[in-house]
Formats: structure tokens, sequence, C-alpha cells
């Protein structure tokens, strides 16, 4: 079963902001229990963006509601209706055109569609990743309660078939289940467009660059410049467990070229999600378990969403160790990013100004649900527990026994 | 390459003194801010520098944002700061990121607490004196002729920490300690190149590793003798407080080897319930990831090689990809990844690594005991008085202590939190906390870990350059 990203997006009431803020933090448990009730939903946000006045225009504050889940849209919306019920009423009733009588009408009038969305797990349902979870967990247990003292790890591995996967609980595991490869072809293919696009995308970097790098402005604040008050709101919902959220909202910067730009790298990333960071990796960043670009207020601004494991330093830190240029390709485009050079270079390299950057343009998210807050799977475990499956019900080898016990 | 100014760093972020045995670390309140300022120009030419090498005594001084504040420095000019620092360590979100729960809370701390109780809480401390000396009675003498000035002074004195070098420098647990230090290009001999970190990372003024300027303390409002103090080179039209100093973290770490001990033997006990000292100083080892003698298990995985050992030269990327010798989740793999961090391939890892290393100035405090399985019940409160150097807390000290020895998700594990510094006294609802010793052909689970380190107090202090100390007796 496929998962899918839903991003919604409503224009807030302008009387009801305060209240509408004051109903997501005092029903929070119980929105994240009904979220949690459907079953299919791997993590869920809302978020209310603030009023702003961009180019002299006074936009309404708007709220966003993601989520990431397994199973049909459709379902999904309805799914949302049946489980939120009246919820839903209790927050929409702040937007402008709400129609409590139709409910699904209303939500799907406002979704908006994703510039770029990535997974970590790619397949795995809500259900699949409990299930995996407690079978990497009675396998362990069986490790642990036997002694295997002169036993081969073949014969081990041929064992653990025996005890577990007779355990009725544990029949699904006899079925592997079916995880993407990296489509060589599909990567050839993109790699072929872009030798072609190659001499073009050279002529492109330097017309950006002396058109537009060299005049953007550009970050020049240090972390510790960043307003106190900001970063109290944005520290006092994180690290309560070991995974954390971020939400951001940034203006892009101005003229036609930098929206082909940013256009055409977020068509890279959605190819590239597809057919090369299938993993559990973004661009070598091993923790991230969903995260989406979308663009809004008519493409002005660039909201990002992301979900990972582990804390705010450690992620910021990973992005510029790992994949600073794809960082700056994208986010290189919106305003007050660290200079860059040639749509590549420099930006989030500027460690310093990058992660005054990246703190300036968060956003508090009113609401987080995860899964995880109780199941407790980093991304990386997530998809060792899928290879803990594929490889119990097969016939391995000494050697690939030993590797299969070494996940474990 | 980088000059560093070594005369104008105060000594004890370049050199740990090992020849001074005794270190006597008070906790001062500034009551007064000019008399107490009045007494630090009295200091000045008794702070040990960077070129010194005494024979017999030690002198240095550290200040937190409240002693900053206490000796006149300017809202504005504190604001420079970084946040960490300014925010102290006792925060509600620190304390999250740090792990101190239930007994380590910030609020039972003893000093620098978030509590409001005087004596213990942050507010109240200013000042670090730290007076070394080369056996106790040396220190002592030389502390006593300090302590008869502060109260004179406008300064009073909250508390008296005292740290010792243990016999062969092994800490309360048995295990020799603090071999292992980054060393700073630029400063002292030249070392391993996969040691050898931007001095960036640790003095403000210099280059890091990501080759940029740390975030450093400017001038933004003049005040004082501003000549005493070079140009930013960022900004050159402020003044950098910063320059030559760094940021320095104490935390207050009780050990409990009698519960570390008796843990080791029953999870080792042999099937007819007597006890297999080899194997609970095994389990041990694997835990810290290295032998009481030092050796590192990624050489020796077998058995301690005896006598006193200070090998750092070694990796695990080629020796020990599998964590067979020198277990993944061990309190020195995970604090220092070196060369195997995660996937990465070597010098990816290095490279990597070096940008979250710290230099460790830990001694120890309470009677000393050399903890073994026949010998681990110390006469009163034993433990380890933690400090270390960096340039950033939040990207070092901070990054450290989270993302390597809490994080229980480090590398690929599980549950697996750091088994010395790392564990919960009460787990988190559902929670596990395992070590895990990676073996052929399968890994050993060591279940339920206990928390064997409880932080009891802690502070993070600014350690001012020679100028910067002189600057703010002009304030």
């Amino acid at each position: 079963m496929k998962q899918y990203a839903l991003t919604l997006n409503a224009q807030i009431i302008d009387q009801n902001i305060d209240q509408l803020k004051r109903i997501l933090k005092e029903q929070n448990q119980v929105l994240k229990t009904a979220l949690e009730s459907l079953g299919t939903i791997h993590y869920a946000r809302w978020v209310i963006i603030d009023k702003y006045t961009l180019d002299g225009e006074d936009l309404p504050a708007q709220l966003v509601f993601s989520s990431n889940f397994d199973g049909s849209v459709d379902q999904h919306f309805q799914d949302l209706d049946s489980h939120l019920g009246d919820l839903l009423n209790t927050i929409y009733e702040n937007c402008e055109g709400y129609t409590p009588n139709d409910r699904v009408a209303f939500l799907k009038k406002t979704r908006i569609k994703e510039a770029a969305f990535y997974q970590g797990s790619p397949g795995r349902t809500v259900g699949q990743v409990k299930q995996e979870r407690a079978l990497r967990d009675k396998v362990l247990a069986e490790i642990n309660g036997n002694n295997w003292s002169g036993k081969s790890a073949k014969e081990i591995h041929r064992s653990l078939q025996d005890k577990v996967l007779n355990d009725p609980q544990f029949e699904w595991a006899k079925t592997p289940a079916k995880v993407p490869g990296v489509n060589y072809l599909g990567l050839l293919l993109i790699g072929i467009l872009l030798l072609i696009l190659a001499p073009f995308l050279i002529l492109w970097a330097v017309f950006i660059h002396f058109f537009y790098e060299r005049r953007a402005e550009t970050m020049t604040d240090s972390p510790n410049q960043l307003n106190d008050a900001h970063m109290a709101k944005m520290v006092k919902d994180e690290d309560f467990f070991d995974q954390n959220q971020f939400s951001q909202i940034m203006d892009m910067q101005k003229g036609l070229p930098r929206l082909i730009t940013v256009n055409f790298f977020y068509l890279q990333t959605r190819l590239l999600v597809k057919v090369l960071f299938v993993k559990g990796k973004l661009m070598g960043i091993p923790t991230i378990h969903f995260a989406r670009w979308i663009q809004v207020n008519d493409k002005r601004r660039m909201l990002f969403f992301s979900n990972f494991d582990g804390s705010w330093t450690q992620y910021l830190g990973d992005f510029i160790d790992k994949s600073g240029w794809g960082l700056n390709a994208i986010f290189g485009n919106t305003i007050m990013f660290p200079k860059t050079y040639f749509l590549f270079f420099g930006g989030a390299y500027d460690e310093r100004h990058f992660l005054a950057w990246s703190r300036k343009f968060q956003i508090s998210t009113q609401l987080w649900y995860t899964v995880h807050q109780d199941l407790s799977q980093s991304i990386k475990n997530i998809n060792n527990n899928t290879i803990i499956r594929n490889e119990l019900s097969k016939n391995l080898s000494e050697k690939q026994a030993e590797a299969f016990l070494a996940r474990i | 390459m980088q000059t560093v100014n070594i005369k104008d760093i105060q000594a004890f972020a370049i050199r740990g003194y090992g020849r001074m045995r005794n270190a006597r670390y008070s906790l001062l309140k500034v009551e007064d801010g000019a008399l107490a300022r009045k007494w630090l120009a009295g200091l000045l030419d008794q702070i040990t520098d960077g070129t010194q090498k005494p024979e017999n005594n030690c002198l240095n001084l550290a200040v937190t944002y409240h002693g900053l504040k206490a000796l006149g420095m300017v809202d504005a000019n504190l604001r420079n700061f970084s946040r960490e620092f300014r925010e102290g360590m006792a925060t509600e979100h620190r304390q999250r990121l740090l792990g101190d729960f239930d007994t380590s809370s910030p609020e039972n701390w003893r000093w620098g607490g978030r509590t409001a109780n005087e004596e213990h809480k942050e507010e109240n401390i200013h000042l670090l004196l730290m007076v070394f000396g080369k056996d106790e009675a040396t220190m002592l003498a030389e502390y006593n002729e300090h302590e008869s000035n502060l109260a004179s002074n406008g300064l009073k004195l909250m508390k008296n920490l005292d740290g010792v070098l243990l016999e062969d420098n092994k800490e309360h647990f048995g295990f020799r300690d603090g071999i292992s230090q980054p060393r700073i290009k630029g400063v002292g001999k030249p070392g391993h190149a996969n040691n050898t970190v931007e001095p960036g990372e640790f003095l403000l003024g210099y280059k890091n590793e990501y080759g940029v300027f740390p975030d450093t303390p400017v001038i933004s409002e003049a005040q004082g003798d501003m000549d005493l103090l070079a140009n930013d080179d960022e900004d050159p039209s402020k003044k950098n407080f910063g320059r030559n100093g760094s940021y320095l973290v104490f935390r207050q770490m009780e050990q409990d080897v009698d519960k570390f001990w008796t843990f080791m033997k029953e999870k080792t006990q042999k099937a007819d319930g007597s006890i297999d000292e080899e194997a609970s100083i095994k389990m041990a080892a694997k835990m810290v990831g290295r032998w009481p003698s030092g050796a590192p298990l990624a050489k020796y995985p077998d058995a301690d090689p005896g006598g006193l050992s200070d090998d750092d030269d070694f990796g695990y990327h080629d020796q020990d990809a599998d964590g067979h010798r020198c277990p993944y989740g061990s309190h020195l793999r995970r604090n220092n990844p070196r060369d195997a961090f995660e996937d990465n391939g070597a010098a990816h890892s290095i490279r990597l690594t070096k940008k979250h290393r710290i230099i460790r100035r830990g001694r120890s405090y309470g009677e000393p005991i050399v903890g073994s399985p026949t010998n681990h019940s110390p006469k009163g409160e034993v433990g380890l008085h933690f400090m270390c150097f960096n340039a950033d807390l939040s990207k070092q000290f901070e990054f450290v202590q989270h993302t390597w020895a809490n994080f229980p998700k480090f590398q690929n594990l599980y549950s697996d939190p750091d088994p010395i510094i790392g564990t919960r006294q009460i787990p988190r609802e559902g929670d596990v906390q395992n070590f895990t010793i990676q073996d052929g052909p399968v890994n050993q689970t060591v279940e339920n870990i206990e928390q064997f380190v409880i932080i009891r107090g802690g502070a993070y202090f600014f350690f001012p350059s020679i100028a910067a100390l002189n600057y703010l007796t002009t304030l």
C-alpha cells in the first residue's frame, strides 16, 4: 500500500485567529487521540501561518493541515470526517467558507498540492511498521532467551524461523514485504537528461549568479542575534522524545527566473525521490521520515515541513554536512538565504548564517501528531525491521545468516 | 595555518595541568561589582597564561552570564554571547536535551540549579576561581590566601568543589581516563592529522572546521577600556571580547561505584550464582570502550594487556567495523566515533566528527577509590567534576551529550543510551534501556541498564582571554 501526503490550506477568519490557536492548544490531546484512532496516520500537523504583508499586500492568516497516511486520499478524507467529526467543526468554524453540513467537500476544496514529497520508508503502512517492530522484538527475545553456543549462524537463523514463523501471530511474516529498490534505468534517464541540459544549466547558473545571487539580500545575522522570544517559542516544543518536527515558511526571491529555478529543482526532487532516495536517506541524511515542500500564496512563499529523528542541531548539521548543495538549489531561491554562488555553492555551507536562517524562518507547529511517540522507531529502525522480516523467511547461506543476525 | 596567540589564552584551555594533582574550584558570587573588579585587577598577574608552565601552582578564572552582569557588563553586550550561555544549563529545554531527569534534575542540583533556593540557584553562581597545586598542601596554601581576600572584595564564597587527579589518572569506576584529547592546530606539538582540529572549534576568534569564525561576543556598546580588546575579524568596527576565550562546561557527576560494579557482577554471574570477576570486568570494559588500564578494546578485544596505556592511535573503520571489539554503543565509541561515524567512509567520518569534539578537563572528587569487582564501596560520595572546553556549546558539548550519548537510536541502535552517561534513572513509560554487545553469531543484549552517574550541579562558564579579563576590570 502506498503512502500519500495530504495538505490542506484554509483561510482563517480574521477575528478568530486567537481563538483557533487556543482551541488547537486546549484540544491538543483530544485531537491527537482522534488522529491516532484512524490507524493510518504516520504524522500530521496543524500549522497557523500568521497574517503577513507581502509586497504591500495583506495576506490573511492561514491554517495548514498536513498528514502522511496510508491508502487512498478519498478514504483518508472519509476517515478524517468520521474519526474527527465534531472536532473538525470546532477547528474549521474559524475558517472562511466552512460548510459543517458537508465537511468532506470543504476539506477537499482546501486541498493544495505538494511541490515535492519525500518518504523515508516507502510502502510501509502504520500497521506494517507496528507489526515489523513486534517481529523484531520477538526475534530479539528469542535470541536472548536461548543458548546458541556451538550453533552456526545458519542453524540459528533456521531455528528462529521455526520459533517465530510458526507462531500464528507472525503468520504474515512468511510473506516478504515489497520494498522499492533504486531504479537504475530511471536514474540513467535522469542522468542523460541532465547531461543534455548541462550546457543550458551552466549558462543558467551564470545568469542567476550575475543577475540574482549577487544582488540578493542575504542572511548576515548569526545564531546569537536571533530573537529570544522566537527561540523560546521554538525550543519549548522540542526534544520531548526521540523525534522532532520542523515547519518553516519563506518568501520566494522575486523574478520569474527564480520561480523557474525552484520549479526545476522541485521536479528533480520529485524524480529522485522515486528512483534514488527510496532506502531511508534523503541526499545522505538518514533521519528523515517524511518531508514536503509546498508553494503557497500564488507560489510567492515556500512552506517546508519535515519529521525527523533526533534533535534540531543534529538534523540541521546533517543538512549542511551531507547535502548543502541540494539545499542551496531549492532554498537558495528564498529571501535572506545565506549567499549562494552559481546555485549550488556557498549558502548552507556558511554554517553559522545558515543555522540562523533556518531558525529565523521556522514557525510554531500548533499541533504535531506522530505515531512514533509510543512506537519509537527511527527511520533506520523501520527500514531495518523490514529487512529482518524479509530475510527471516528466506533460506540464507552462512554468510547471509551472519549478516541477518548482525541486524538484531 | 592560523597563528594562535598562546600568551593571551588562559592555560587551562590548552593544557590539562597533569602535574597539578589537586585543584579547588571556588564558586563565587559578586556582591559588589566595583570591589570585585578591583580584586580581579589585583589577580591578573597571577593568572596562568598559555606560555607559563609553573612548578607549584596555577590559577584560572571563568565567569557566568550572571557574573558578567554583576561585574558591570551592559545588556547590549551581554546579548552578544551565545544563547546557550545566556540561558544557562538549567533551562527546561536544555534539561531534556542533556537528559537531566529525576534525581539529576536541575531542580535538585546543589549549585547552578533551577530552584528558588539561594544556595543552589543558578543566578548566584558568578565566578569560578580555579586554584591548582602540585599537591594538596600547596594547593590549600595558595587557596587560603585567596579565600582571605574574598569577603573584603565584595565576593561571597558559595561553594568549594575539589578536584584531584587520581593515581594513574583513573576515575572512580577504575578506568584510566582523559586519554584522548583533540589537538588544537597550531598549539603545541603536532599530533595525528585525524586528531588535529582547527583552533576555532575551541577558541573564539579563529576559523573552525567549517572554515568560518564561530559566534563570538563582540562589544557593540562601548564601555570600559576598549583599547584592551582586539578588533573582530569579521566586523572590524567592533571589539571582540571573545577572542582567545572559550566556553567552559562544568558538571558535577556523582558516580555510584557500588551500583556500577554490583550490576556488572550480577549480569555476569555464573550459572551457580558465583561471581565471575573476569567476565564482569569485560562487560564494564565493553561499556566503557577501554580496559581499566586504558588500553582500547579496538586494539585489545579479549583481555586487558595490563600496565597503563595512553594508546590513542586507533580507529574503528578498518579494525572494528562490525563492533565486535568495541561495541557501537560503548561510551568511548559513541562520544568520539573517530573514523567510523554511521556508515560514512573513514575520511568523511573524521571530517564530521571533528566538528563535534570537546577538550575534556575532568577531575575526581571524594575519597579516592579505584573501583573493581572486589573493591566498590567508597567512603562517602565520589564522582567526577567534569569540565570541557568548546567554542560552540550547541554544536559540541550539547550535541555530544544529546545526539551521541543520550539518543538511543545512535548508529543503528534501537534502545541503547550511553551506558555510562546517557541512561535515565527512571526510563520513559514504555521504554527500555539496553546495551548491545555486537558479537558473532548473535549479539548480546544487556537488558535494563541502570543509571550509574547522577548530575549534582552544573553551569556554563565563559573562559575569557587574559586581555578580556583585563578588560573586565575596566567596566
